[in-house]
């Protein structure tokens, strides 16, 4: 493990019974990733998180965490990990009282760093308890809490789920930001695929209880086909008729914009 | 460890409903020794009515301490939180019994102050033996609350399930398990030898031991017995809570 290698997995197996749900997971994340996990439902990916957060016990194989080479080294490398999985918290605590809970857990002082994530998600000046949290909200408690302390590495296993397109961009920009701005090496999983094309750099392929395949944004370009280009103008299908002139299939002349840059038309707010 | 169990007794104070519960119980105790006096109970009846009620603790304030200590844990999932940041399984069971025995002489202690500065108050007159009753009975059932909660401990942990390891408190609290198995070991069928482990038992072994403390003699024998039950079961639910899936 090089010391650009945050997390190693080697070969980590893990059964449920005789079910044997991952059978050989092997994948680095360097420093500075933002490493996405992608996998249809029940593929494991959760449970792969679980593995790296002592949640569940490993059936085999190595996990290391910040070059960790032991279980007590591994222990003291999770205390540094941030991880959002299913937030979930006293439903009787404001989102301060609940992350000062877990601020005195991790050893973190101070009621400037409270105020400062909970900035970051935006979610300063909220007073409400828990109980009355949208979903949007909740993700984003679960993120301040995640971020607390400025881990360098942090979990997140499907932070959008069940957000509306606001909160997924909002938690999209939110997870760029605490990579760009903030250097946080972030893991991350969804099945929706193009959730995570937005999102990270690099990612790992769960299939069958395996990595299929892990690759760079820039191998998916190339992968996908090398040649693939796309013209936007008003004279689309002018511009067709030069490329088709010269020589240069054109498959699609197609309206550019997804239905999400038209909501965000309409509706107003980022992208 | 330390910064866990700080945390969470400080969560513990912030559930105002917890505090209201002991405080019925402690102005029913003011209210009883104004009536005491006031009524013309006698003072002597009304200190053995005190002492023997003292034998409710286990059954109403001891579940009380049980769902604050566990319920939140796995209602909130508190525990994966605790754990995925690092904390060892053996330390959080470990940090939760040591909370368990502070909370339980806490709230005892809270008895036993209320009882003594409403006796003042109210000038109920109490004498050295009925003193000790009390002191005694405040020791038994101190001790068998945390043996109790620490025996259905195993159960909580080992399967996740808050409802189970209650049931198995209110089974212990209530006597019906001791009782049953009393019944078993004075049965005709059962060798003789065996009818003599009755005196085994966690609650007799308690009891043997704080009526010798209470007429001055200390049972260094009992002890490690005693400490055995409580902490026997604190180390089985630390091996079974080792290999526990905690989903979120």
């Amino acid at each position: 493990m090089d010391n650009q290698t945050l997390v190693s997995l080697r070969g980590v197996q893990k059964k449920f019974g005789s079910h044997e749900v991952l059978t050989d997971i092997t994948f680095d994340v360097h420093k500075g990733d933002i490493y996405g996990l992608i996998g249809r439902n029940g593929c494991g990916k959760t449970t792969i998180f679980k593995l790296l957060l002592g949640l569940s016990p490993v059936n085999g194989g190595e996990i290391s965490i910040s070059g960790s080479t032991n279980n007590k080294e591994l222990r003291h490398a999770r205390s540094k990990v941030g991880f959002s999985i299913t937030p979930c918290f006293f439903d009787y605590m404001t989102a301060k009282q609940n992350l000062k809970y877990y601020c005195s857990i991790k050893g973190i002082k101070g009621k400037d760093e409270i105020d400062r994530v909970l900035k970051i998600v935006g979610l300063d000046g909220v007073k409400t308890k828990y109980r009355g949290f949208s979903l949007g909200m909740k993700q984003r408690l679960g993120i301040a809490n995640a971020i607390m302390g400025n881990p360098e590495l942090v979990i997140f296993d499907e932070p959008i789920n069940g957000l509306d397109p606001q909160g997924i961009a909002d938690i999209r920009n939110l997870i760029k930001t605490l990579n760009e701005q903030y250097g946080m090496t972030i893991i991350i999983s969804s099945h929706i695929l193009s959730e995570l094309e937005h999102t990270a750099t690099r990612f790992g392929i769960v299939n069958d209880g395996q990595i299929v395949a892990e690759l760079t944004t820039k191998d998916l370009i190339e992968i996908n086909d090398k040649s693939n280009i796309v013209v936007k103008s008003d004279k689309a299908f002018e511009a067709s008729d030069i490329l088709k002139a010269n020589g240069i299939d054109v498959i699609e002349v197609a309206p550019t914009g997804s239905l999400e840059e038209y909501y965000f038309k309409l509706v107003g707010g980022r992208q | 460890m330390l910064r866990y169990m700080h945390a969470d007794m400080r969560r513990f104070t912030r559930q105002k409903s917890r505090f209201i519960y002991i405080l019925l119980i402690l102005l029913f105790i003011v209210l009883m020794t104004f009536c005491a006096k006031n009524f013309k109970w006698g003072d002597s009846l009304f200190n053995t009515i005190f002492s023997f009620s003292l034998g409710a603790f286990p059954m109403l304030v001891g579940p009380t301490i049980f769902i604050a200590l566990f319920s939140d844990d796995f209602r909130y999932k508190s525990t994966q939180q605790v754990i995925g940041h690092g904390l060892s399984r053996t330390k959080y069971v470990v940090s939760k019994f040591i909370e368990c025995v502070l909370i339980t002489v806490f709230y005892m202690l809270l008895i036993i102050g209320t009882y003594l500065i409403a006796t003042k108050i109210f000038n109920v007159v109490y004498d050295q033996s009925e003193l000790n009753n009390i002191l005694s009975g405040a020791l038994t059932n101190t001790l068998q609350t945390i043996g109790y909660i620490a025996m259905a401990m195993i159960l909580v942990f080992a399967w996740q399930n808050i409802t189970m390891g209650l049931w198995i408190y209110f089974a212990l609290a209530s006597g019906v398990v001791s009782t049953a198995i009393t019944i078993l070991l004075t049965m005709d069928m059962v060798p003789k030898f065996l009818s003599n482990l009755s005196k085994y038992l966690f609650t007799d072994m308690i009891n043997a031991f704080v009526t010798a403390l209470s007429e001055g003699h200390f049972n260094f024998i009992i002890i490690p017995a005693i400490l055995g039950y409580i902490i026997l079961p604190v180390i089985i639910t630390c091996i079974l809570f080792k290999n526990v899936e905690l989903d979120f």
